[in-house]
């Protein structure tokens, strides 16, 4: 469906409006769906322990970390009790 | 001496706002004194990275995350733009933005019709997306 027919649908004739609320019905979408999953890869850098996360993110599905043997990318487990201790 | 863990056993990492924390289980001979914690951030790799994490080490390309996000809608510029979204969903989405505009014009009564179409057919479309039966298969120790 291209926007000019969602117009013509709805009867609204102003684009950015229509495409401002197609944005936030895409948002209300993928919160129910989750259909729109990407991946990405970033550097494992010694001694860091805070990686910052992409805006566009709404819910991280999966953390995997490359077995430098095998190549292979392997998921990791989520900590539950995030009360750890730091320094 | 290599690390013969494996990842699931060597990391775990938890969300906090908008930060991904990855931790690295201690082994025993790094454990220190008794009021260390058993975990550190990761340490090691080889690597000389470069980009945003120059002058550090590490593994390259050493994570890889998988996460839902919001569509990009920066390629729609003009109305003969297509909407990227599967087809099934377009009726949910002409629901969706008629009830945002009878919104605006405070037609409440309409708008909660919109929006209860909207979700019906959005979840409709979930439940539809994987075909077979729906059962839950118990493993061994289920009674």
């Amino acid at each position: 469906m291209t926007v000019k027919e969602l117009m013509e649908l709805t009867g609204e004739t102003r684009f950015n409006l229509v495409k401002i609320l197609l944005r936030d019905a895409l948002t209300e979408m993928q919160l129910l769906t989750n259909e729109n999953v990407l991946q990405y890869t970033t550097d494992l850098v010694n001694n860091q322990k805070g990686y910052d996360l992409p805006s566009n993110l709404i819910q991280v599905r999966s953390i995997k970390v490359k077995n430098q043997d095998t190549e292979y990318y392997s998921p990791i487990n989520r900590l539950v009790d995030t009360d750890i201790k730091e320094k | 001496m290599a690390d013969s863990r494996s990842m699931k056993e060597r990391y775990f990492y938890f969300v906090r706002g908008r930060q991904l924390v990855i931790l690295e289980h201690k082994t025993a001979k790094d454990y220190g004194d008794t009021n260390s914690p058993t975990y550190q951030p990761p340490t090691g790799g080889t690597n000389t990275l470069d980009g945003v994490n120059a002058g550090e080490t590490g593994w390259t390309e050493g994570l890889l995350i998988e996460y839902t996000a919001i569509p990009d809608l920066s390629e729609v510029l003009s109305e003969s733009d297509d909407i990227p979204i599967a087809d099934a969903l377009n009726t949910a989405m002409v629901d969706y933005v008629k009830g945002r505009l009878v919104e605006d014009i405070q037609d409440f009564r309409k708008k909660e019709y919109y929006m209860a179409k909207f979700k019906e057919r959005v979840a409709k479309y979930a439940r539809m997306k994987t075909g077979g039966s729906r059962v839950v298969q118990g493993t061994g120790f289920m009674r």
